[in-house]
């Protein structure tokens, strides 16, 4: 690691005024990602895990109704000061994106090769020749046979596989430093699944490129990160190394979570261990912790107080009743 | 253990435009055994939601036939095919999609008695609330309220008490668990073994999360493109994959455990074919890492390798 992080994250909040009130979905969450390292984010919906990080590329922002705080700083610069002009020159070559829907995420009525070539034309400087003739490497790169011709191809005609590898294309197109992969796999099958999170990995050791990994499979955030942040109720519960978060999770909600999943090595027929209740509802948040309503380590304190975000060496959770580390 | 239902070469098309069909089913024998859950397992395209609704006649299949409890479901129309529909229930993937907004929970629960000529009000009334506490859902707090109330795990609640109020032999679950939260998956899942248990269930479990299939599958059938290639016991099928194809599936999940390294597929690169024109032969020769010209002229037949175990393959893992 090196001693400045390439990402910083401060305080980030994110509130929506609905007609029901405030809905706090980020409420306070702080992390730091160094360069080439891999942070898996991993939450339900509603923990707030993909509003964080669009509102650290501004696809959330302050608007009516929206208020969006915190420090984001990328390199040195913090994000949310920057002239839109540089905001999207920062956007559009040092961090690129992967969203989970290839269909919506592509523009239907442009060619591929066009759209992989548009962010190289507007951020590199390439005119639209060698564009294309980088399109067609990256599309090959990225293991779509016959590049040449789906690169003129729309994304109608490729398959769900294929139309994921040409989003990763387009957001590795400018060799960003940061790549942010917002539930990448979760509209593919498995076996196509496996292939993709394969070529994110291998892109990225390539590049050496950061990654940012949204998923609520606590299985493809086992084997893809480096570390990894729990998110319930729009705050960072836990955050510490994977083998850590899997091996000696401090934060109830985190032990109670991996307790509930089936597992292969279960014998058929075993009785799951489920966390009762459900996830609060965001609009009528209470001053004590989150989970407690669901947690067997319940007390008083609990529902009274909000635990912060404390760290025991590089692992951070919040909770006043933390599992015995190494238990 | 008796078959409760016999599914014999059905065959499930779809006219898509052109003179093109989709092949969904094509020629599945399966059976469903008195008291067992049958986990059927499959990628999206692979036809396992085509095959449960084709034999809940919704609509009918375009060939083969559906033997329940000795009835063929596929000769019966109108009345006669109402008279069974109460032992055949279903549960849908979008808990709340399935449920109508505009109704009250217990108007949902109610429907199907009505449907069925359950005439007495107070007889429906103490059925639903019945049925209700069976599933977890307290009568007096939920009676009046809508669909939209309740979170994605409530309402799969109601949709199961819906499948559960006729006292069915039958649920086809069709991904019962895959649209809910990870906190809430386990409490459904374990709600339906419990109801499995209670009320003396079979299930058709359909689903795509090789872990929650073994969870609660005795059996375990594996579909790919409209046919089957595998069908086994859930310990023996999970502990030796007899066909490639569930070998590959079950190398490509991760498992929640850093430790443990990821399995090689062993899968030729390529996506899987389409259902509209599928390959000669196996179906899954063009991505299969055994592939040999003989899979492309020979269909292979679902046979037995062993008791309960069948395959269909030319070169098995599993002799």
């Amino acid at each position: 690691m090196t001693n400045k992080p390439l990402l910083s994250v401060r305080d980030a909040r994110v509130g929506f005024t609905t007609v029901r009130g405030v809905v706090r979905a980020v409420d306070g969450v702080s992390f730091e990602l160094a360069e080439g390292r891999t942070l898996g984010i991993v939450g339900e919906s509603g923990s707030g895990k993909s509003v964080l990080v669009r509102s650290l590329i501004g696809l959330v922002s302050a608007t009516t109704g929206v208020e969006v705080e915190g420090q984001v700083v990328f390199e040195g610069r913090d994000l949310r000061k920057l002239s839109p002009a540089d905001f999207r020159r920062v956007l559009g070559s040092e961090i690129g994106i992967v969203f989970q829907d290839p269909m919506t995420s592509l523009n239907p009525v442009t060619k591929i090769g066009r759209q992989i070539g548009e962010g190289l034309r507007l951020n590199r400087g390439l005119d639209r020749a060698a564009a294309d003739r980088r399109a067609v490497e990256l599309l090959s790169e990225v293991g779509i046979p016959e590049p040449e011709r789906r690169a003129r191809q729309y994304p109608h005609e490729l398959s769900g596989g294929m139309r994921q590898r040409v989003a990763i294309a387009i957001a590795i197109a400018c060799a960003p430093k940061l790549l942010i992969a917002d539930e990448p796999t979760t509209a593919l099958d498995v076996t196509v699944q496996r292939q993709i999170l394969d070529l994110l990995q291998r892109e990225q050791r390539q590049r050496g490129m950061a990654m940012i990994l949204i998923t609520h499979d606590l299985g493809v955030a086992a084997s893809r990160a480096d570390d990894i942040m729990v998110m319930y109720a729009g705050r960072a519960v836990e955050a510490a190394s994977t083998r850590e978060i899997f091996r000696t999770p401090r934060m109830p909600y985190t032990e109670a979570l991996l307790r509930s999943l089936p597992r292969l090595s279960d014998r058929t027929h075993t009785r799951l261990t489920a966390i009762p209740g459900r996830p609060p509802d965001l609009a009528r948040r209470t001053g004590g912790c989150a989970f407690a309503p669901r947690c067997s380590y319940r007390t008083e304190r609990c529902d009274a107080e909000q635990p912060m975000l404390t760290r025991e060496g590089g692992h951070g959770f919040s909770c006043f009743h933390p599992l015995a580390n190494g238990a | 253990m008796n078959d409760l239902l016999r599914i014999s070469d059905l065959v499930v098309e779809y006219p898509v435009g052109g003179g093109r069909r989709v092949h969904a089913v094509s020629g599945v024998t399966l059976t469903v055994r008195d008291g067992e859950t049958l986990g059927l397992v499959g990628e999206s395209g692979s036809g396992k939601s085509s095959l449960a609704r084709a034999l809940l006649q919704l609509p009918p299949p375009q060939g083969g036939s559906v033997l329940f409890d000795g009835n063929e479901l596929t000769q019966l129309r109108g009345k006669a095919l109402r008279a069974v529909r109460p032992r055949l229930q279903m549960i849908f993937q979008d808990p709340i999609a399935s449920l109508n907004p505009r109704r009250k929970v217990a108007e949902i629960i109610a429907e199907p008695l009505i449907v069925s000529g359950v005439a007495d009000a107070a007889e429906r009334t103490r059925r639903v609330r019945s049925v209700m506490e069976a599933v977890g859902l307290d009568p007096d707090l939920v009676w009046n309220r809508r669909p939209h109330e309740f979170s994605g795990g409530q309402c799969q609640r109601i949709a199961i008490a819906r499948a559960l109020v006729l006292e069915p032999s039958l649920i086809v679950c069709d991904e019962p668990v895959s649209a809910l939260d990870v906190s809430i998956r386990a409490q459904i899942l374990n709600l339906l073994e419990d109801m499995k248990a209670r009320f003396g269930l079979t299930l058709l479990f359909i689903a795509h999360d090789l872990a929650v299939v073994k969870s609660v599958s005795d059996r375990v059938a594996v579909m790919y493109l409209g046919k089957l290639c595998e069908v086994a016991s859930s310990e023996d099928l999970f502990a030796s994959p007899a066909h490639p194809y569930t070998a590959a599936l079950m190398a490509a999940i991760p498992e929640p455990d850093p430790d443990l390294p990821l399995g090689d597929t062993k899968l030729k690169p390529g996506d899987p074919p389409s259902p509209l024109d599928p390959p000669s032969g196996c179906r899954f020769r063009t991505r299969c890492p055994l592939a040999e010209p003989r899979c492309a002229t020979e269909v292979p037949p679902l046979r037995a390798i062993a008791p309960g175990r069948e395959v269909a393959c030319h070169f098995p893992l599993v002799a």
